[in-house]
């Protein structure tokens, strides 16, 4: 049975296809449009999925939707009314879409199906939002039973949904609905200290280390009444998401002491606080409620998905709380992940077929789900591109980059099928020597231009990760924040603590200072031999070298673009960047040698 | 032309209906979306699939 997911038109459209519950393909509409979260029906991906499996729209079985948009619509009408005469200018945006698009969605959808070729309406099935996240949390884990936690910014209603998965069943048992949301909650924060919603959430998370939380009570005391057993609800008060076209209204302003930080504006003391502050009431929420949930658990395993799962220093508490003997979390947590979840709920709920639960890590295949590209064809696109490069046997290659890696250079490596979600893990990846204590600064300014404080992330060997971190589990998706070894800590002086903010980044604090952020923590991949062995002889290459069996690993990026899809992409991302050398397939380049000049350099909006 | 028309009517909706029916809502205490704060309740969580 062939099955294909879609999540749409909102943010990180994407699309996945499963047969026979196998998942085949899935990947996200901004990789091929170069629009980052590109919310489009996602026509590309859908193409990319249908010819991954080299089939056509005819042969696909059922095609089903992410969430229902009516319920969704209900949900808003409830919220005006909840709310009027506040709300005026919201309605007026909202509902002229809604009655001319988004009440028409399937139509819609059918029509753009259409365009692959015969496609009946009888065929396009529609799921709930949170069951989504929930399949997409429980159905590839490597868990026959396990309670699951769904949380992000809402779907139909639900904001926040406790399920319980058993064989190829999902029952959903409570939830809290909007406008009570951690991830509304984590969004509100993140328009106040001047990021975008929907994607400054990392470098809130990035900033939280820089402060003290000394805004917590505050946050408990007049935004957020969480209860015991973790639900909670928002005081509306304070926020303008259900009614207006911010997130937060001149009452939070009151609260915190001033408007919200300009974008790009200089980040103080203030904005490090209120993240840690932020940062710290997540946690706190979120640990509630998997305490509560520890409490009716007989499964000792706890699966999530949903934005809020991107938080990988939350699931790191979580881990570290050891309420649940293990996690597992969706790589892609976010609402592009709920196509796959969607293609999962057919497949499993729907038609009620049975559940194999994969012999690897996961079912996920490392989350290489994405397009791929041959030798032959790297080398004739890299060719056609201008670039002067040299094709090696797989030892050469490996020899060479690690060669390269332990002096210091900067390399892109771009390999087989790209990664779905928002983690380059390997495939499509920036790579640097982590001992190195400029190599974040760098990093940051001169290949990726974004802004200094932004950490960066450790991929190790699976089998070294215990000798390193404080870690005794898998983290194969870049989603477990753990502390650095006791041993690799270089603690800091009483002068260098008092440094301010961002200089004390300067002061290297562990051996591998470049992924070591300023709270001795690192947000750790583990590489593993079945799923990315490739990746894993690099990592094992530059160990022989070097003693560490580390690299940095940033996405294959600048600051605003998608992660790259094809070599084209690679190659120019290279050459408009302080990237020394690149490895595209079997192909090596090395900056020095190359001679054309790459004169329509792509911009990207600020992120 | 359309698209004034549908302004106009969405405005006249919107004054004319959804707030004086949210006004009685309101007067009547019924909190469709549950949005208030109940400091005194013990739990919010309500149960799935209703």
């Amino acid at each position: 049975m062939k099955i294909l997911g879609i999540s749409a038109f909102y943010h990180d459209s994407a699309a996945a296809l499963i047969i026979d519950g196998n998942i085949i393909a899935a990947a996200q509409e901004e990789r091929f449009t170069r629009i980052k979260h590109d919310k489009n029906f996602p026509l590309a991906a859908i193409a990319y999925c249908l010819q991954a499996a080299g089939l056509t729209i005819e042969n696909i079985d059922i095609v089903i939707f992410y969430e229902l948009p009516e319920k969704k619509f209900q949900r808003l009408l409830k919220t005006y009314l909840s709310f009027a005469p506040r709300g005026y200018t919201s309605f007026m945006k909202a509902m002229p879409l809604w009655l001319t698009e988004k009440l028409y969605q399937k139509q819609f959808i059918v029509k753009q199906l259409t365009s692959f070729g015969k496609f009946r309406a009888e065929r396009l099935q529609f799921t709930e939002h949170h069951l989504s996240h929930a399949a997409s949390a429980f159905f590839p884990s490597p868990f026959e039973q396990a309670s699951i936690l769904v949380m992000d910014g809402v779907g139909e209603f639900a904001t926040t949904t406790i399920a319980e998965g058993k064989g190829n069943k999902i029952t959903l048992t409570k939830q809290l609905n909007f406008p009570h949301s951690l991830g509304m909650l984590y969004a509100a924060f993140t328009y106040y200290l001047g990021f975008k919603i929907n994607s400054g959430e990392y470098k809130v998370m990035g900033l939280a280390p820089y402060g003290r939380p000394i805004y917590a009570d505050l946050i408990f005391k007049h935004l957020v009444d969480l209860k015991a057993d973790g639900s909670f609800r928002l005081d509306q008060h304070y926020f303008n998401y259900c009614t207006g076209l911010t997130m937060t209204n001149k009452h939070f302003d009151a609260l915190f002491g001033g408007p919200p930080r300009q974008a790009e504006a200089l980040l103080t003391q203030k904005e490090f606080d209120i993240a840690a502050s932020i940062q710290a009431v997540t946690e706190e929420i979120v640990l509630t409620i998997t305490r509560a949930m520890a409490k009716t658990d007989n499964t000792g395993n706890l699966c999530l998905a949903g934005g809020v799962a991107l938080n990988c220093v939350a699931n790191g508490k979580i881990l570290k709380d050891g309420t649940f003997k293990n996690i597992w979390i969706q790589p892609a947590a976010g609402d592009a992940g709920s196509a796959l979840g969607a293609a999962l709920v057919a497949y499993h709920i729907q038609q009620q077929q049975p559940r194999i639960i994969s012999e690897q890590v996961d079912a996920m295949h490392g989350s290489y789900l994405g397009p791929a590209f041959s030798q032959a064809e790297c080398g004739m696109r890299l060719r056609q591109a201008g670039a002067v490069f040299s094709v090696l046997d797989d030892q050469a290659l490996i020899a060479q980059t690690a060669d390269a890696l332990a002096t210091e250079k900067v390399v892109g490596w771009f390999q087989g099928r790209m990664e779905f979600g928002p983690r380059a893990l390997g495939n499509r990846s920036i790579l640097a020597d982590p001992r190195s204590p400029e190599m974040q600064k760098n990093l940051n300014l001169k290949v990726k231009f974004r802004e200094s404080f932004r950490p960066f992330a450790p991929s190790i060997l699976a089998e070294d990760v215990t000798d390193w971190f404080d870690l005794d589990c898998a983290s194969p998706y870049m989603l477990l924040v753990a502390p650095i070894k006791d041993d690799l800590k270089i603690p800091m002086s009483d002068a260098e603590n008092a440094l301010f903010g961002i200089d004390k980044l300067n002061v290297p604090r562990s051996t591998i200072p470049s992924v070591t952020h300023i709270d001795y923590s690192a947000r750790v991949q583990t590489v593993h031999q079945e799923t990315n062995p490739r990746y894993h002889q690099l990592l094992t290459a530059f160990k022989q070298r070097t003693g560490c069996p580390i690299l940095v690993n940033t996405s294959f990026n600048v600051r605003g673009e998608p992660i790259v899809h094809t070599p084209e992409e690679a190659f120019i991302c290279f050459m408009t960047t302080d990237m020394d050398v690149l490895v595209v397939g079997n192909c090596l380049l090395h900056k020095y040698q190359q001679t054309v000049a790459i004169t329509d350099k792509p911009t990207f909006a600020p992120d | 032309m359309a698209s004034i028309i549908l302004r106009i009517l969405l405005a006249v909706l919107f004054y004319l209906l959804v707030t004086p029916c949210g006004m009685v809502l309101r007067l009547f205490k019924i909190d469709v979306i549950e949005k208030n704060c109940k400091p005194a309740a013990e739990s919010y969580w309500r149960a799935s699939g209703k």
